[in-house]
């Protein structure tokens, strides 16, 4: 084995990672060339310095806070916010909190019927009846209607979703149990 | 000593399963994969902190490493120890935060700066009274420490998983994705690069 195929092997040979026939080899070599030799003890030393290093040691509450952020995540969505919110007003007074998780909720509840007056102001409905949701229902044409209440035959557009409901044309709406038929007509952007 | 108490009682060693064969029992045992977190976080951030160079990013990347690593727990091969798992899901890791962050020039104390009064070399204040009084190891480290950082990651990481924790050349080769062939290479290269940088230390 010539030089150039030694030094080409010789940090895998310091880690003894060559088959039996190479090892022995370059073994042979390094003992009757003192240029690859000293390349041998050098490659040799390097390793054996990296092997020296001391453990770098994180800070004690490491594995706290990984299993912090794993609970964190196996929480669902809305507990987070909740906790979240908890430990905000966790300082205050009782009275306080309690004014503060009312003012959420009327926050929440405000939110909701912002969006659903806006859009109330797209459709203004001339004759809205029920305002009991509880079923889904599906036009002929197979869209998605909103939900409405089973057995009224009046149905109140729910202001959310579909734009089906602005056309003009009066429309008719089959679910499972019944059919009804909604007038269109009086609707309007 | 926490960490201990939990290894010597809580997982499946104990059992006489490995961790890998009571990973794959217990997928979507929180508690379970707690302990494993009591055991394997010092040796993950030691890689980590070889990897990135500083205390805050080691943190970090092993934070994120056990959070991804909980969330595909359901791929985790068993044939791999759970370890090597952790530093393949690491090093997949850690080059992504670096192709996100805007690339930083990692510069050598030894690279001439170009001066309007022509070259110089960087300076950098020493904070202790005079050299004796620093011990070598430490200095010895940060030297070693800044030449892995001055080196591509991929041989960085190589050297880290063969020279500090002993991974043999099969090991490597299935964290890091690659061929035999290639952690060879990326050793050979990698060393003698260290070697240039750390030639003082090793006459």
């Amino acid at each position: 084995m010539n030089c150039n195929k030694v030094r080409s092997l010789v940090s895998a040979y310091v880690d003894g990672e060559l088959p039996g026939v190479e090892m022995l080899a370059i073994r042979q070599h390094l003992s009757e060339c003192s240029n690859c030799a000293s390349e041998y003890e050098s490659l040799l030393n390097l390793k054996r310095l990296f092997g020296r290093l001391q453990p770098k040691h994180p800070r004690s509450d490491l594995a706290t806070k990984i299993c912090h952020r794993l609970d964190e995540m196996s929480q669902p969505a809305h507990d987070r916010w909740l906790s979240i919110f908890a430990k905000y007003i966790q300082p205050f007074p009782s009275r306080i909190r309690l004014a503060a998780a009312a003012l959420a909720v009327l926050s929440a509840l405000l939110v909701i019927r912002v969006g659903g007056s806006s859009y109330s102001n797209i459709l203004s409905p001339t004759s809205v009846i029920s305002t009991v949701a509880s079923a889904r229902m599906q036009n002929q044409a197979g869209a998605f209607v909103p939900q409405t209440a089973l057995g009224t035959s009046v149905i109140e557009l729910h202001p959310a979703r579909d734009n089906p409901w602005l056309s003009p044309m009066p429309a008719s709406f089959v679910t499972q149990r019944d059919t009804f038929t909604v007038r269109t007509a009086g609707f309007y952007r | 000593m926490l960490a201990s108490t939990v290894l010597e009682s809580g997982t499946g060693e104990m059992n006489g399963l490995s961790d890998a064969a009571a990973i794959t029992c217990r997928t979507d045992d929180r508690k379970f994969f707690d302990e494993l977190v009591q055991k394997y976080h010092k040796q993950a951030y030691n890689v980590a902190y070889r990897m990135t160079g500083n205390h805050a990013d080691a943190e970090d990347l092993t934070q994120d490493t056990f959070i991804k690593a909980y969330r595909f727990l359901d791929k985790y091969n068993r044939d791999m120890p759970f370890e090597n798992w952790l530093y393949r899901i690491m090093s997949n890791l850690f080059v992504d935060t670096l192709r996100r962050k805007p690339k930083a020039h990692v510069r050598s104390l030894d690279e001439p700066v170009q001066q309007e009064e022509g070259e110089t070399l960087i300076e950098i204040a020493d904070s202790a009274a005079g050299p004796e009084e620093l011990a070598l190891s430490s200095e010895l480290d940060a030297e070693m420490q800044q030449a892995l950082s001055e080196i591509p990651e991929d041989f960085r990481l190589t050297v880290i998983l063969s020279d500090i924790e002993g991974l043999s050349y099969e090991e490597i080769s299935e964290v890091m994705g690659c061929s035999i062939g290639t952690v060879r290479s990326r050793l050979h290269r990698g060393r003698r690069l260290l070697r240039e940088k750390l030639k003082k230390y090793l006459e």
